[in-house]
């Protein structure tokens, strides 16, 4: 569907959803950091320097400097990229697998559809956190493993989102025509099937990405995500921690960062499910 | 009816099997290397194969997942490397703590949740609906190691308003043992020294928990509210002249409060998932504390044996709440 | 039937002038009601007929100012034992709703709440309107359930909606308004969503009621044949305006607005001997958002003229106590008072064909 008539229906549509704008706003914010950090970011967020230890924030410095002298704001500016490239890589992997599992299931059924949804019923029986640490854990910590471990866990809500989708398109009239016309279950799938989900997984999708910059950040912070030197904000936290009180700039702007993007993310997964129960309304 | 619900407990089991494989195969994904980064890097070789065949690890897969079934129905969920001593009795040690702040958590994620998402149906697409949403979903956005610590800064260590740390002031002795939760014990002993040190330390830590959960519940109340506003039945007690505050909580809420009932299944294994956090920034000495520690030091067995422990909590729960839908909306027929 | 040919009462019941409802969509402004005018006495009952979308169930809500944005009442009194019920405030109102006037409503099946039982739902109406004590609450629950007529009262106060039948799920509701004692009652479609045999339950029910108690009742339908052997008084309403108003035989027999005759030709007649041919009202409802400048009618009236393109007529009377608001009526009216032999033309299949020139008195 293109054309004028949609552009302007979903324009109208996020008028009516203020939230959403808000959510899309931040998001392309982040985006703008992270594209632009070079040349946003005042200082190299690497650059260690003794001399500037734990400064409060100035004009030269607006978020201060950490324990070894580094300049928080450029670190949080080149986070942006740290937390898009994670939340993109999990929700990108999550994604690919549930859907796939989930379209199998709600299109072949039977067997097939027991054995998934029995398996991701286990997955999602166990505490999604806990899931993570131990895979984290088990595979070694760094930020590629992160990333597998919060695909693990994150896989299960998109393939039942996707099956029940699936489940309710693959009995509608339009999908007993293209059987008619002999259309083979692959085309079946990709062609049609999947293209119709495409709401509600980009609802899932927004929303997962607000998730996984939780949980990464929490894992990152427990020390099990990612490692130093690497501007994680969950890091930040954590290594920030033991300067409290007195040193708040260490901890208040990485938190405030994280709940920046995943607010964006949120607010915008939401306006997304909003339009589209409107549309089914 | 009753073929229902044998249904629903029979699947308790199948769901812990499940459980306990995954577990199983994630931890077994590095076949002995665990150990090795276990004991360190100065480990011996014979020191590391000491090890091994204590814990049988050198056997083939299948054959340490039948034994590790056959300890599982004993009730053996292994034993801590570091602490040598066995995880059974340390969950047991540690669970009432968790289900104490869980607990506290869905009391406070319903008194602030629910009557947050009835303002937004009340006040629907105006300024106050914007507003509770909007807290509603910040809330969940917060870190809530983030949270925690701000909280604990302001709270604490500002306003010296709430303690920083474990459940119960030292000085202060623990209420005789019923249930292990220090609240409901010291109620139950009439114990009002431990009951004022206990709240004081639950507090922040179940604050926490609840306020960073909250979205899902507001926004299924607000649905649930606005589906029954349009309901006829609802639309005749306004031609009856019934107090709107009365139509509103009474009868919209008690019928849009069927689907948030549910999904507080679901959002207790959410908690018990956050309370991993919550616990080791608040150091409160509960489930999630404890596998924490035990994973920073590369200790695994803990790790496993509570992420079992709350799945079974939670395919429990779940199958309650099922239940209890039931009981709840006689128009179901089973 | 009360007997119409009673001189007629001066202290109404209800006093309807000149209301207005409109509901502001995202297109712009519909004008659901405009203009609409009429009265009730006690003991009577009152039809509004239309088809669908003609403002009828609007006007009935308006009555207990049910309105709800978008929708609002934007003019006119509604007189209701002298005292004009848009100028109350909002605890005044929620006094009266139920207690001076009730309203009961198409679907009983979703009237009631399902998670409460029958006999909560009952006694707290009541506990806020009449008595405050349970016991005695209780009491009258029971004296209204048997008044409509339900076998087992007190059993049925324990019972939930859903095991109740649709028919008797609106003799609850029935039973609702009387033990508040209401004077009026609005009843919107009661019938339309039941059986057809359970239908004339309701009806004869609702007719017994009004005999005993004296209770006026405003029967809203689109079904001319309840409407026809209910009613003391039809208001036919078309596109948000009365079109035509009177007393039941004479507005059946002689019919004066062309809609109201095109009605009653529409409406299938089982009883007569010789079948007429079923004829349907060409053309469409116009639209509410715009309506035309003239006549609401005139696109579709067989009679139309000029002028009822530019003006909306006025009522003119046409008979005793009967009224329609057309520039052909008037016309015709006029004719008549000058000397002319026109009669009123006979109207309907219902009932005789035969003119009656006394009658046509103007």
């Amino acid at each position: 569907m293109r054309g004028k008539g949609t552009r302007s229906y979903v324009l109208y549509a996020m008028r009516r959803s203020p939230l959403s704008i808000v959510g899309i706003t931040l998001i392309l914010a982040m985006t703008v950091l992270a594209i632009f950090a070079p040349w946003i970011a005042p200082h190299n967020p690497y650059k260690v320097s003794m001399g500037d230890r734990l400064l409060p924030p100035s004009l030269t410095h607006p978020a201060g400097t950490d324990i070894v002298g580094r300049d928080i704001f450029s670190r949080i500016v080149y986070g942006t990229r740290l937390s898009f490239r994670i939340a993109l890589s999990v929700v990108g992997i999550s994604i690919s697998v549930g859907v796939l599992l989930g379209a199998l299931a709600g299109f072949y059924g039977g067997v097939v559809d027991l054995l998934i949804m029995r398996v991701t019923d286990g997955f999602l029986a166990i505490p999604s956190f806990a899931l993570a640490m131990v895979a984290a854990a088990v595979l070694g910590r760094s930020l590629n493993n992160m990333v597998w471990a919060l695909a693990l866990v994150g896989w299960t809500w998109n393939a039942r989102i996707v099956r029940s989708a699936v489940l309710r398109i693959r009995n509608s009239d339009f999908m007993l025509v293209q059987k008619a016309l002999g259309a083979s279950s692959a085309r079946m799938i990709f062609l049609h099937i999947i293209p119709n989900c495409m709401g509600p997984i980009l609802v899932q999708a927004s929303l997962q990405c607000g998730l996984t910059l939780l949980s990464s950040a929490g894992l990152s912070f427990l020390g099990l995500g990612v490692q130093p030197p690497l501007p994680d904000w969950g890091l930040m936290v954590a290594e920030g921690r033991t300067y409290l009180p007195a040193r708040w700039w260490l901890v208040t702007f990485p938190g405030i960062a994280i709940f920046t993007m995943v607010t964006g993310f949120l607010l915008t997964g939401d306006g997304i499910r909003d339009i589209i129960e409107r549309e089914v309304s | 009816m009753t073929r229902y619900v044998l249904f629903r407990i029979a699947w308790i089991p199948i769901g812990v099997l499940l459980v306990v494989t995954i577990m199983f195969f994630l931890t077994h994904l590095v076949p002995g290397g665990a150990v090795q980064v276990a004991l360190g890097p100065h480990a011996t070789e014979e020191r590391i194969a000491m090890v091994m065949q204590k814990y049988g690890l050198e056997k083939p897969l299948h054959i340490q997942y039948i034994n590790y079934l056959g300890n599982l129905l004993r009730g053996d969920l292994g034993e801590s490397i570091v602490r040598q001593k066995p995880v059974v009795s340390e969950i047991g040690t540690f669970l009432p703590a968790s289900v104490e702040l869980v607990l506290l958590a869905i009391a406070f994620i319903i008194l602030i949740g629910v009557p947050l998402g009835v303002i937004a149906a009340t006040h629907k697409d105006r300024f106050l609906d914007f507003i509770s949403r909007g807290v509603a979903i910040g809330g969940v956005s917060l870190p809530q190691f983030w949270l925690a610590i701000m909280l604990l800064l302001v709270f604490s260590f500002q306003l010296r308003w709430f303690p920083s740390g474990g459940r119960i002031a030292s000085a202060v002795s623990a209420p005789r043992h019923f249930t292990g939760m220090y609240i409901l014990d010291s109620l139950l002993a009439g114990d009002w020294a431990a009951l004022r040190s206990a709240l004081s330390h639950i507090l922040l830590p179940a604050l926490t928990l609840a306020l960073t959960n909250i979205s899902t519940t507001t926004r299924l109340t607000r649905d649930g509210m606005l589906k029954a506003f349009k309901e006829d039945y609802i639309l005749v007690a306004w031609a009856y002249g019934v107090k709107p505050r009365r139509i509103h909580y009474r009868y919209a809420l008690k019928n849009a409060i069927l689907p948030t009932i549910t999904n507080l299944g679901m959002t207790m294994a959410y908690l018990f998932g956050g309370a991993f956090i919550v616990e080791t920034v608040f150091g409160f000495p509960g489930i999630g504390y404890y596998s924490t520690l035990a994973i920073l030091q590369q200790d695994y067995a803990p790790v496993t044996g509570v992420a079992i422990v709350v799945s079974v909590l939670y395919l429990i729960v779940n199958v309650c709440i099922d239940l209890l839908y039931v009981v709840i909306d006689p128009r179901i027929k089973y | 039937m009360s007997d119409h040919t009673a001189p007629l009462r001066n202290n109404a019941l209800l006093d309807v002038r000149n209301l207005a409802v409109e509901f502001r969509i995202f297109q712009g402004v519909v004008h659901a009601v405009t203009g609409v005018e009429f009265d009730m006495h006690n003991g009577e009952i009152v039809g509004l007929i239309g088809e669908t979308g003609c403002g009828k169930s609007v006007t009935g809500f308006s009555l207990i100012r049910l309105i709800r944005p978008p929708g609002r009442i934007v003019g006119g009194e509604i007189r209701f034992k002298g005292v004009d019920l848009l100028s109350l405030d909002d605890l005044q109102i929620r006094r009266i709703r139920g207690r001076e006037l009730a309203m009961i409503f198409q679907r009983p099946m979703s009237s009631l709440n399902p998670l409460f039982n029958i006999g909560t739902q009952l006694t707290e109406v009541i506990r806020l309107h009449r008595v405050h004590q349970r016991k005695a609450a209780r009491r009258l629950a029971v004296e209204s359930l048997s008044a409509v007529a339900l076998p087992d009262p007190e059993g049925i106060l324990g019972k939930r909606p859903f095991e109740l039948s649709g028919g008797m799920q609106q003799r609850v509701m029935i039973a609702m308004a009387l033990a508040c004692d209401a004077s009026l009652l609005i009843a919107d479609e009661p019938t339309t969503a039941l059986d057809v045999s359970i239908q004339l339950q309701i009806l004869k029910l609702i007719r017994g009621i009004v005999q005993q108690r004296g209770l006026s009742v405003l029967l809203i339908s689109h079904d001319m044949a309840v409407i026809g052997s209910m009613c003391d008084r039809i208001n036919v309403m078309y596109a948000g305006s009365i079109a035509e108003a009177g007393p039941r035989d004479r507005l059946i027999r002689h019919a004066a607005h062309p809609y109201s005759q095109a009605l009653l030709k529409a409406v299938p007649e089982l009883n007569r001997s010789e079948q007429g041919r079923l004829v349907a009202i060409e053309g469409t409802v116009p639209s509410l958002l715009n309506p035309p400048a003239g006549c609401r009618f005139a696109a579709r009236c067989p009679r139309v003229h000029d002028r009822c393109l530019q003006k909306v007529p006025s009522r003119v009377q046409v008979g005793p106590d009967h009224f329609a608001s057309c520039f052909y009526v008037a016309s015709t009216v006029e004719a008549a008072s000058a000397g002319h032999s026109t009669n009123l033309p006979n109207a309907g299949s219902l009932g005789d064909a035969a003119k009656n020139p006394k009658e046509d008195r103007c």
